[in-house]
């Protein structure tokens, strides 16, 4: 149901928005000079529904402040740091599953089989997955995260720039690939039996809490350093993810 | 949010990142290779920062200004400032620029530099460096043992006449630089140069209040 409401969103979006295109502007993004350490240099991602995307921006900036942070707040008041950092190894070690299969679906085999060890051991001899014995004990470090929309991300460009309620930044691209993501973790499958359902939304929301506890003041600064702030988390989205796909 | 989460996690250590490359080059070594450069400020910055934290965070505009004598001698602000604006630039008059350059340092001095505070004993190990026709780029790791997290920060040096300067970071895929410059860009675009300037000045303003 949530995903058929992101997409009824979207194609709203597309109607509605489309003629605040940035895309526009074909020198957009060219750098002075070209060198050798610029290779990589990174085009701005179009945004064909800023409209839109900033009224969501606006919506999640207020939500985090709002809700969010105080949330997060009280809970690491309640929870101690290591406790916290142990909830978030617990749902790390969960998205393996993830990991693993984009590994193997980029040809990654080294990294796939860290991964598949690295969750293997965790889950074992760090209690299902509180503890990260495979880093501190076997050196298994964690290799670059894969996902689906790095998968795409070998074939096709990020298409435009999505901010969306509550997810925040994404792209045409990493929306698909999260979707298909969601099928390999296993709160898919307990979503799909109703009365559970609330346990994984329970699920989701705790992670997203003990995630925020444990980075409040980074929004803050990030926001501090910008002049437009929805444009640098915009492009910041999009360098941080092309330099994902690319590694 | 969930993006905010992890991605933004290198911007906010950004202050000791670009705190941290300004060189200590006392002894005007003949052409110090990017890595030493790079290596040289980290050292200089750490002791300034170290000082800082025994001083149970007193003397904090000392410090701040400590640091930015250091970061004028190895932040190429003219080239980045040149770089943010892209094409714009050429349309600007030799004044223009300069006072665009002293706005734009400022401005990472008031987001990056100013947050001393953020200081935990950040480690910094060098992963190598490329060098290709007078640009450079060193690669390091910051880690901070307190919060268990690993940021990728690379340096992009230029060769101004043998000595190599910064004229941009990158954190976790991230170029400084180029950010401004998307920010800027979509402002050029909507308004006008003057807007620009304004909005930067306003935000120094407000920084300058808090």
């Amino acid at each position: 149901m949530k995903k058929i409401i992101i997409i009824l969103v979207l194609l709203v979006g597309v109607l509605f928005f489309n003629h605040n295109s940035l895309a526009s502007d074909p020198a957009q993004g060219t750098s002075i000079s070209v060198n050798a350490s610029e290779k990589t240099e990174v085009s701005p991602i179009p945004d064909p529904l800023q409209g839109m995307n900033r009224a969501f921006y606006k919506f999640n900036d207020k939500l985090y402040f709002w809700v969010l942070k105080p949330v997060a707040q009280g809970y690491g008041k309640v929870l101690p740091r290591p406790a916290r950092l142990s909830v978030q190894n617990f749902f790390t070690n969960i998205y393996a599953p993830v990991r693993l299969v984009n590994c193997g679906l980029q040809c990654e085999f080294k990294d796939a089989s860290i991964e598949l060890s690295r969750f293997g051991v965790n889950t074992t001899i760090g209690l299902v997955g509180l503890f990260d014995p495979a880093k501190n004990w076997l050196h298994l470090n964690p290799p670059d995260e894969e996902d689906f929309g790095q998968t795409l991300g070998c074939y096709y460009g990020p298409g435009f720039y999505l901010n969306l309620p509550l997810a925040g930044s994404t792209s045409l691209r990493d929306l698909i690939g999260s979707l298909v993501d969601s099928c390999i973790v296993p709160s898919f499958y307990v979503l799909t039996h109703y009365p559970a359902a609330y346990y994984a939304a329970g699920a989701e929301l705790l992670m997203e809490i003990n995630r925020t506890s444990l980075r409040i003041g980074e929004y803050e600064e990030f926001k501090r350093a910008a002049i437009d702030p929805y444009v640098a988390i915009r492009d910041a989205y999009n360098q941080h993810r092309e330099d994902l796909i690319r590694k | 949010m969930h993006f905010l989460g992890q991605k933004l996690l290198g911007f906010t250590l950004c202050l000791l990142l670009l705190a941290v490359f300004c060189s200590h080059s006392r002894g005007a070594i003949v052409a110090a290779s990017p890595t030493e450069k790079v290596r040289k400020a980290i050292e200089g910055i750490t002791t300034i920062l170290d000082e800082y934290v025994k001083n149970h965070q007193k003397n904090r505009e000392e410090t701040v200004s400590k640091i930015m004598v250091i970061a004028d001698q190895d932040f190429d602000w003219a080239e980045m400032a040149k770089r943010s604006l892209s094409r714009f630039w050429k349309q600007r008059t030799p004044d223009e620029q300069k006072n665009f350059t002293s706005l734009f340092r400022d401005l990472i001095k008031n987001a990056y530099i100013g947050k001393v505070e953020g200081y935990a004993g950040e480690k910094v190990v060098f992963e190598g460096e490329k060098v290709e026709d007078g640009y450079s780029l060193v690669k390091t790791k910051i880690i901070t043992p307190s919060k268990g997290t690993e940021i990728s920060v690379y340096y992009r040096l230029q060769d101004n006449g043998g000595n190599w300067m910064v004229y941009d970071v990158v954190i976790e895929g991230v170029s400084l630089v180029n950010n401004y410059r998307d920010q800027f860009n979509s402002i050029l675009q909507g308004s006008s140069y003057d807007e620009l300037v304004k909005r930067i000045q306003d935000k120094l303003a407000q920084d300058n209040k808090k």
